[in-house]
């Protein structure tokens, strides 16, 4: 086994024993062909306006990982400053900033705290950036709306 | 696990007082600005494939005299004549962000392959102890053990394995096909090289009262992202990290626009006698190649 292959097994051993919380994540399949595809799920935090909500992501893991950052993108739509409607995500550390030393685990609790404190210094939707920076309580409402629509665990 | 929710088109409402008109034109923008970012990190990909297929990542010996030739009509040019009375062979090292690494560590396997005598046998059990312990510093320094373990088990047996190896190493050329293996093996050679990244953070994290001032970021961002970071460049405290942590000593010879050499030590009250291993790397501007008399 490739020891990118390794790795990720790895990974997926940890997880299963001790999952960050808030978060849950896995294979796609359980064909080990597929084992770099997977999906995860997050709970909106508490303290911001995606509580209540279930985000789903894909999550695919390149031939050169861990050199190469994963790629994870949101399947279900969310209104945050930096992810788009292809659910693509502006984060330094699947960018520029990803290091070796860096696993699915934090990636995911990157994520979550992103929810909590958007960048809207740094966005990929600039509307939805100006609104935070221009009108809070307007933005609070509008993606907890959006949550309501499209992350609703019970629809 | 279930279906993502399906979802309708989101109601674009002018929150900013937006006529559709404009809302539409951002949205252009934006598409377009996302299409040239693509494009641009395309470029940036081609041209660093474009310099990894000119360059192998260590290069045979070049004399000095030949590596000159190439910084012939620079101001840099006369500086290898004073270089020149103590070296005599340059290996180049492919510019990747991974130079200093490389060699410094072709360097310390060559020595250790090929060096048998009692003090170099001392220093290697030295180093080895060191690192047999580098996993507990690792993971006392904030890296998780699945992170660890494959980098940790890999340099450890590549390190091991100079101790007796299966080749004849009086001879050079297996020796030199000995060190590409390992070195110049993309894949191989990112988990030595990163190793090396990461216990150079282990320990500039450990000792983080002494070196934070020397850097402007705070030492957690400073080490995930100027030295764990795959093909970010090694800064001289990198460096200093390194040779403190395994105990030993490099020389830098950098080239000078007035024509002259500056030589560095670290650490600088290192002996030059050959009871040691002494690493010797040329700095020219942004780059390090290895150094050999």
């Amino acid at each position: 086994m490739s020891n990118s292959l390794k790795r990720i097994h790895k990974e997926l051993n940890d997880l299963s024993k001790d999952p960050p919380a808030g978060c849950s994540s896995g294979p796609m399949s359980e064909d080990e062909e597929d084992i770099r595809n997977w999906s995860a799920a997050i709970v909106g935090p508490d303290e911001s306006p995606y509580s209540g909500g279930l985000f789903f992501l894909n999550i695919t893991f390149p031939p050169d990982y861990p050199f190469k950052p994963p790629k994870v993108i949101f399947t279900t739509k969310i209104y945050h400053p930096n992810v788009n409607s292809n659910g693509s995500i502006c984060l330094d550390i699947l960018k520029e900033q990803w290091s070796p030393a860096l696993t699915i685990s934090k990636v995911l609790l990157s994520i979550l705290s992103l929810l909590t404190d958007p960048n809207p210094d740094d966005p990929l939707v600039p509307d939805i950036a100006q609104l935070y920076k221009s009108d809070i309580d307007k933005y609070n409402e509008k993606a907890a709306e959006w949550t309501q629509n499209y992350a609703n665990p019970l629809s | 696990m279930s279906e993502a929710p399906t979802s309708t088109q989101p109601d674009k409402k002018d929150d900013l007082g937006l006529t559709p008109e404009e809302i539409e034109e951002n949205k252009k923008a934006q598409q377009e600005l996302e299409a040239h970012n693509e494009a641009v990190t395309k470029q940036m990909e081609d041209l660093k494939n474009a310099v990894r297929k000119d360059m192998p990542f260590v290069s045979k010996y070049l004399t000095l005299d030949e590596y000159k030739l190439k910084w012939e009509g620079n101001k840099f040019y006369d500086s290898f004549d004073s270089i020149m009375t103590k070296f005599s062979k340059v290996r180049e090292l492919r510019r990747d962000g991974n130079c200093f690494y490389r060699a410094i560590l072709w360097q310390i396997f060559e020595y250790f392959l090929v060096n048998k005598s009692e003090h170099a046998l001392v220093e290697y059990d030295k180093i080895l102890k060191k690192i047999e312990g580098a996993k507990q510093d690792l993971m006392d320094n904030g890296y998780d053990e699945v992170v660890v373990d494959m980098f940790h088990d890999q340099f450890l047996e590549e390190f091991k394995g100079l101790s007796e190896p299966k080749i004849d190493v009086t001879d050079d050329e297996a020796v030199e096909k000995y060190l590409e293996e390992r070195l110049c093996d993309e894949s191989l050679a990112s988990y030595l090289i990163t190793y090396i990244r990461f216990i150079i953070s282990a320990y500039l994290k450990a000792n983080r009262e002494m070196y934070q001032p020397f850097i402007e970021l705070d030492m957690d961002t400073y080490c995930q992202i100027r030295v764990d970071a795959v093909e970010q460049e090694a800064e001289e405290i990198c460096i200093i990290g390194l040779m403190n942590y395994l105990d030993l000593a490099v020389e830098i010879i950098q080239v000078q626009p007035d024509g002259l050499a500056y030589t560095s030590k670290i650490p600088e009250d290192a002996v030059d006698d050959e009871s040691r291993f002494i690493g010797r790397l040329l700095f020219t501007p942004g780059h390090y190649d290895s150094l050999h008399i």
